[in-house]
C-alpha cells in the first residue's frame, strides 16, 4: 500500500535472522575492527580515527577502533536518507525498514546493441548511450531512482568522462540520480555541477544535494585513500555516502556467507564511523556488493543465489542498526545476453526486496556489470513492478473478502460484470513487455519476443520523451563548465 | 520469481516445471533450465548459517588485512556448498564467445540431448515392464473396442 508518493510500506516481509544471530555478527565484528583493524594510508583519515581515541599505527597504517566508538556511529547516522530529486515530488526517502526501491545501475564499459534475429554485437559505451538510457529510465513508472548505467568511454581520452557523465545524468533525469565512480579529486567538481544544477544557490545544493557517491572498500579490511577522502568530503558536504563492500566469499573473504558478513561488515562500519567522526549525522547508506568467488569457473559468480542471500542478510543487519540500505547487485546476471538466465537471475532480486533492502539497482545489467542493455532495461521496469506487486501483499480486509459478491454471485457463475471486478482493474500488475496472450493472437501480432517488445519501447521512449526539468541556461551553465574542465584536462595531458 | 514466494512461504511441493504457456506447451530445455532454478531456490532456503563455527574468526585474523582466503582448508571444504549451476553460464564474455556464444536454452538443449543419451532411470525388472506393458496394451484395447 502506498501512502504517500515517497515511502511505501510493505506488506510482507522475510526474518532470516534471530536477534541472537545478529548479536554474534556484530560482537564478531566490533572484535575484528578492536584486534586487527583496517588499514588506512591516509594522513588525515588517521589523524581523525587517532583524535578519537583508534590505536593508529602510523608506520603500518592499521587503524584498530574500540567498539564504543562504532556503537556512537550506529546510533549518529541517520536512519533515513533523502535522495533529494530535481522535481521535489520524486524525491525517495530510504528509510530503515521494509521500504523498498528500485533503479538501475552499472557502471558499464559495453554496450548491447539490439538486433531483430537475436544475434549479439557489442561495441564500448558512449556519452550518448548514458543519455539514452537516462531518457527511458525517468520515462519508466517501476524506477524511482535513475542512477548511471555506462561510463562515457568516448570520452576518456579526450575530455573529462566523469563530468560528462555526471551532467549527462543531471540533465536527464528529475529523478534522483547518482555518481557510480567517483575520485575524490574530482569531489570538488561533482559539487560544483550539483551548485549549477541550482542556478548557483549554494544553500539548496547543499541541504537537497543531487548526487550521492558511490565507493568500495578493498577487501579483506582496506579502505583506500579514495574511500577515505570521499567519505570525509561527503561528511562534511551533507552529500550521501554509499559504502559498499564487495568482498567475495572464499576469495576476498570468508568462504562461509557468515564470515564474509563480518568481514564486510567491519569494512562498512569503518567507513562509517569515519563518516560520523567528521560530521554527526552525515547521512550513509549501507551498500553490498558482496557474493561468492565460484571457485570451480574462478569468476565472481553475480547471478548467485548466494549473492542474493548475502544482500538479504545485508539488509537485515542494517536494519537491525537502523541505517538505509542499497543493494548494488542483487538481481544482477552473468549471462552475457538478455536470456533465459538473465530472467532467472534477476528474480532473486526478490529475495532482498522481501528482505527490506531499501533501494535494489540492477536495471539494464547484464555480464556482472559490463554490458548494458536498452532492452533490458524495460523488461527490468517490468520486473521491478512485478516485484512491487508482490511486496504489496494480498491486502486481506473485509471490504477485500467481497463477501456479499461471493453470496450473490453463488455458484457456477461468473463475477466478470460486477462493479467491484471494473475497479479491481486499476490495481491489477500490467507489464508492457511481458506477453499474456494466448498462442494465437500472440502469433498474429508476430510472435514477438519480450526483446522485441522492449525494442519497441525503447524507440517509442527516445522519440516522445523530453525529461529535462531543467533552464536551458542552467543546461548550458552546465555543459560549459564541462567544455571548461575538458580543455584544462587536456592542457594537463599535453604537459 | 512466483516460485520463489510459494517456497518461501513454505508450499510443500511445487509443480511447473519445463511448462509454458499456462502449462499448455511443455519444453524439455525449459524442464532442464528449471533444475538449475529450483536448485537456486534450495540454496536460498538454506539462508545464511550463524554459529561461531560459521563465523571463521580464526581465518578472519589469521589472513587480516589485504590478503587473500584462497589458499584455506576452510575455502577448500566450501567448495562443495556452492551452488554450480548447470545451464547458466559463468564466464566471462571472452570464454563464453569461444564457447559458442550459447543462449541458455541452446546449452539446455545440449544437456537434454546428453542426458537422453546417457541416463537410463529405469529402475524396474524387465518381465515387470512387460507386465507393464502388456496391462496397458490391453487396456488400449478395451478403449478402442468400447470406442
Amino acid at each position: 500500500m502506498r501512502y504517500n508518493n515517497i515511502t511505501q510500506e510493505e506488506r510482507i516481509g522475510l526474518d532470516m535472522f534471530s536477534k541472537a544471530d545478529m548479536d554474534l555478527i556484530t560482537q564478531a565484528t566490533f572484535e575484528i575492527l578492536e584486534t586487527i583493524g583496517v588499514y588506512t594510508e591516509d594522513a588525515e583519515a588517521q589523524n581523525i580515527y587517532a583524535e578519537a581515541g583508534c590505536d593508529v599505527d602510523y608506520k603500518t597504517g592499521i587503524v584498530k577502533i574500540p567498539e564504543h566508538l562504532i556503537i556512537d556511529a550506529i546510533r549518529y547516522t541517520p536512519s533515513k536518507v533523502r535522495l533529494a530529486a530535481l522535481d521535489k515530488k520524486k524525491d525517495v526517502m530510504l528509510r530503515a525498514g521494509p521500504s523498498v526501491h528500485w533503479g538501475p545501475f552499472g557502471v558499464g564499459v559495453q554496450m548491447l546493441d539490439y538486433s531483430k534475429d537475436g544475434s549479439t554485437s557489442i561495441r564500448p559505451t558512449t556519452e550518448e548511450d548514458l543519455r539514452k538510457s537516462m531518457i527511458i529510465a525517468d520515462w519508466c513508472d517501476n524506477y524511482d531512482v535513475t542512477d548511471p548505467t555506462v561510463t562515457a568511454v568516448d570520452w576518456m581520452e579526450k575530455g573529462r568522462g566523469d563530468l560528462h557523465e555526471l551532467s549527462t545524468s543531471l540533465i536527464n533525469t528529475t529523478k534522483p540520480t547518482s555518481y557510480g565512480s567517483p575520485e575524490e579529486a574530482s569531489f570538488e567538481d561533482y559539487n560544483e555541477l550539483n551548485k549549477i544544477a541550482y542556478g548557483g544557490d549554494e544553500e539548496m545544493a547543499r541541504k537537497r544535494p543531487l548526487i550521492k557517491l558511490c565507493y568500495c572498500t578493498t577487501s579483506p579490511l582496506e579502505l583506500s585513500n579514495n574511500v577515505t577522502q570521499l567519505t570525509i568530503k561527503c561528511a562534511e558536504n551533507m552529500i550521501p555516502s554509499h559504502v559498499i563492500s564487495m568482498a567475495l566469499a572464499g576469495a576476498t573473504g570468508p568462504v562461509t556467507l557468515a564470515g564474509t558478513l563480518v568481514t564486510q561488515n567491519a569494512e562498512i562500519l569503518a567507513s562509517m564511523t569515519l563518516s560520523q567522526l567528521v560530521n554527526r549525522g552525515a547521512p550513509v547508506l549501507y551498500g553490498c556488493a558482496n557474493t561468492i568467488m565460484d571457485l570451480q569457473s574462478g569468476t565472481a559468480a553475480v547471478g548467485s543465489p548466494e549473492l542474493a542471500l548475502l544482500s538479504s542478510a545485508v539488509a537485515q543487519l542494517a536494519q537491525y542498526y537502523k541505517i538505509p540500505t542499497a543493494s548494488v547487485m542483487a538481481g544482477w546476471t552473468d549471462s552475457k545476453i538478455p536470456d533465459i538466465q538473465t530472467g532467472a537471475e534477476r528474480g532473486l532480486a526478490m529475495l532482498p526486496a522481501l528482505a527490506g533492502a531499501n533501494l535494489i539497482m540492477m536495471g539494464g545489467v547484464l555480464d556482472g556489470g559490463m554490458t548494458m542493455s536498452l532492452e533490458q532495461l524495460v523488461i527490468d521496469n517490468d520486473i521491478f513492478g512485478s516485484m512491487k506487486h508482490i511486496l504489496k501483499g494480498l491486502n486481506i480486509t473485509e471490504e477485500n473478502i467481497c463477501i456479499d459478491d461471493i453470496k450473490k454471485v453463488g455458484i457456477g457463475k461468473h463475477y466478470l460484470s460486477l462493479a467491484s471486478t471494473r475497479e479491481g482493474i486499476a490495481g491489477q500488475s500490467n507489464p508492457l513487455t511481458f506477453d499474456r496472450n494466448m498462442r494465437g493472437p500472440w502469433e498474429k501480432q508476430g510472435s514477438k519476443t519480450a526483446v522485441d517488445l522492449a525494442h519497441e519501447k525503447v524507440e517509442w521512449i527516445l522519440e516522445n520523451h523530453d525529461p529535462c526539468g531543467m533552464d536551458r541556461d542552467i543546461v548550458k551553465e552546465m555543459n560549459n563548465f564541462v567544455v571548461r574542465k575538458d580543455k584544462e584536462f587536456m592542457q594537463r595531458i599535453a604537459k | 520469481m512466483s516460485a520463489m514466494l510459494p517456497a518461501l512461504a513454505g508450499g510443500n511441493l511445487i509443480y511447473g516445471s519445463g511448462m509454458l504457456e499456462m502449462g499448455q506447451t511443455v519444453s524439455l530445455e525449459q524442464l532442464v533450465i528449471d533444475n538449475d532454478i529450483i536448485a537456486m531456490i534450495n540454496r536460498l532456503l538454506g539462508g545464511v548459517k550463524i554459529s561461531d563455527a560459521d563465523l571463521l574468526m580464526d581465518d578472519i585474523k589469521e589472513i587480516g588485512i589485504g590478503k587473500h582466503f584462497l589458499g584455506l582448508a576452510s575455502t577448500r571444504n566450501g567448495m562443495s556448498t556452492q551452488f554450480n549451476p548447470l545451464v547458466f553460464d559463468r564466464n566471462m564474455r571472452g570464454t563464453w564467445e569461444l564457447q559458442g556464444a550459447k543462449d541458455a536454452a541452446t546449452v539446455a538443449h545440449e544437456k537434454v540431448m546428453s542426458i537422453l543419451e546417457n541416463h537410463d532411470p529405469c529402475g524396474l525388472d524387465a518381465d515387470i515392464v512387460q507386465d507393464l506393458n502388456t496391462f496397458v496394451a490391453i487396456k488400449d484395447n478395451e478403449f478402442m473396442r468400447g470406442a
